[in-house]
């Protein structure tokens, strides 16, 4: 049963679908009214439906699909890498104090270091192409990365490392049996909030000396005062994201049947 | 009030009837299993070292059930820890058929208090776990993983995941998963502890069916006093700060053993002994009573 304003009170499933539709309806009902009312100047304030109809004119006359994939791909190549250097060695810094007080002071500090600090020293020794951008990417998530590997790792409960010890296994097998293999839904939803993350640092990378991708093409839309442009990327940039959220909380679902019950043991 | 209950103090442990006399000498006609020479532990503190355990000396005969009691911090777990090879000894060491026993080895099997079960595993791979870590593996190794969850009660469960089993049905898993190893001794440390009464009464029963069925030696750590009592053969009894062996007792209840013998003399007067080792009557009685003013009016008393 449903108690929507009791404290801490549960809501049904169709409650929590209204309440969700409910608050883009009202969204894109305010934006709407401000659009229409005159009170904002519409070339700074396109409606909604204008910024749609800009979005299927990107993509039927402008060639604007290129550009969705080339970011798909900067995003989803960077984080690749990003991944194959974090994973290892989150799961041995978690697992080896050596490991953990040897890299953490080093790449602890770097987290405090903005990644778009970093595009001039990278624009001179990468050039402008396409390395720069990924490497752009890579600085953005790979300092934070480690250390939240680490901590997934940390956090596997040290009774299953002794159960495994007691039944026999060896410190390689607990690594890949035990840890890996219990972390593994922790880090999953690591990479999920991190991915977020990379989105963020897209259109910075595609803002400077870029020609192609979706924040080079905001970029051109600034300089014609194409709002609606610009909306439409911004626009783009969310469902992808969003769209990406979803397929690691379904690949989660699917591979983790054990977690399907709502409380994690 | 059963009439034996008047009578503790006339009611001899050391008692045994001749047929437990018999068993008890049958027991150490066996080969020892275990042995613990001069264990002790030490442990750095920001007050310096503290000892917890000092001069451990004992033996566990083949197919014996012993178990450990004791008050809280003396040291019980981090015995069974030590002997389970999780922790290491300052000084002493432990002995497994005579060979030097040093770290984790699938030979001491372990029950932990705490749910153990790998979460992404079902029971029958969890069954499985410790032999394939051995490198086994295939469908007899299936089938033998299957006797054992048969064995516990659980066959309908194989294919299920922890997070689907009850707390009791949890521990029972555990237990198959320590014997698929072919442990020497399993180690169990308080297992029973997190599960409500009626659970844990049906658990020790389930435990004593199967050590009387297969060749295993049980080191069973409790602070239960029934407990202690109805499932051991001996009792070895710790005293703290620093943690050491007060008396090993010969519990003179005869086996098999059924919840009906709580009753029985020699429960209660074993019982009652282990009682006064590790509870010792205090030396100032008014430590006991709490200084509470009365808030109630005369005459409203509930005695």
């Amino acid at each position: 049963m449903s108690r929507p304003f009791q404290l801490r009170g549960s809501l049904s499933p169709g409650w929590k679908i209204g309440l969700a539709a409910g608050a883009w309806v009202l969204f894109f009902a305010i934006w709407h009214s401000l659009a229409v009312s005159g009170w904002a100047n519409p070339r700074l304030l396109p409606s909604p439906l204008a910024v749609c109809r800009a979005l299927a004119e990107l993509f039927a006359e402008h060639g604007f699909a290129k550009d969705v994939l080339k970011s798909l791909n900067r995003v989803l190549l960077s984080f690749l890498i990003a991944t194959a250097v974090a994973l290892p060695l989150g799961i041995l810094m978690g697992s080896f104090s050596v490991a953990e007080n040897f890299i953490n002071p080093l790449v602890s500090p770097f987290r405090y270091l903005p990644a778009p600090s970093f595009v001039p020293l990278l624009l001179m020794w990468l050039g402008t192409g396409e390395n720069q951008k990924i490497a752009l990417l890579f600085l953005g998530v790979i300092w934070f990365l480690i250390t939240l590997l680490m901590d997934n790792t940390k956090a596997v409960r040290i009774e299953l490392i002794e159960t495994a010890q007691t039944l026999g296994a060896k410190p390689a097998q607990i690594l890949r049996s035990v840890i890996f293999r219990s972390a593994l839904p922790q880090y999953l939803d690591t990479l999920r909030q991190m991915l977020a993350v990379s989105w963020t640092y897209l259109v910075i990378a595609e803002i400077v000396a870029a020609t192609d991708g979706i924040g080079a093409m905001m970029m051109r839309a600034k300089r014609f005062v194409r709002v609606d442009d610009i909306m439409a990327g911004i626009l783009v940039i969310g469902v992808l994201g969003f769209v990406l959220d979803l397929l690691l909380r379904g690949l989660r679902w699917w591979a983790f049947p054990y977690l399907r019950t709502g409380k994690e043991t | 009030m059963p009439p034996a209950a008047l009578q503790i103090n006339d009611l001899d442990y050391r008692k045994q009837s001749p047929e437990v006399a018999d068993r008890f000498r049958r027991m150490k006609e066996r080969p020892v299993v275990l042995s613990v020479r001069g264990l002790e532990k030490t442990f750095d503190s920001h007050e310096g070292p503290v000892t917890a355990l000092k001069g451990l000396d004992f033996d566990v005969y083949r197919r014996e059930f012993m178990c450990v009691i004791g008050q809280s911090g003396c040291g019980k777990s981090t015995l069974i820890r030590m002997l389970a090879g999780l922790e290491y000894p300052t000084e002493g060491e432990v002995l497994l058929d005579g060979n030097p026993a040093k770290g984790p080895c699938p030979d001491r099997g372990m029950v932990f208090q705490a749910y153990t079960l790998f979460p992404w595993l079902t029971v029958k791979q969890n069954v499985m776990f410790g032999p394939k870590m051995a490198g086994r593996g295939g469908v007899e190794l299936e089938q033998e993983a299957r006797q054992w969850i048969d064995m516990v009660g659980l066959s309908k469960f194989e294919n299920s995941y922890p997070y689907q089993l009850s707390g009791g049905m949890k521990q029972r898993v555990a237990i198959a998963r320590a014997l698929a190893n072919q442990p020497r001794i399993l180690l169990m440390d308080e297992p029973f502890g997190a599960l409500d009464a009626q659970t844990r009464c049906q658990m020790q029963s389930y435990l004593l069916q199967i050590w009387q069925k297969i060749d295993i030696t049980i080191l069973f750590i409790t602070h239960d006093l029934d407990e202690a009592v109805y499932l051991a053969d001996r009792i070895l009894v710790l005293k703290a700060n620093p943690g050491r062996i007060d008396e090993i007792i010969e519990v003179p209840v005869p086996r098999p053993r059924d919840m009906d013998q709580m009753i029985s003399p020699e429960f209660i007067a074993t019982k009652h002994r282990v009682n006064t080792l590790i509870h010792p009557p205090t030396e100032d009685p008014k430590e006991e009573k709490l200084s509470i003013p009365r808030l109630t009016p005369v005459g409203d008393d509930v005695d």
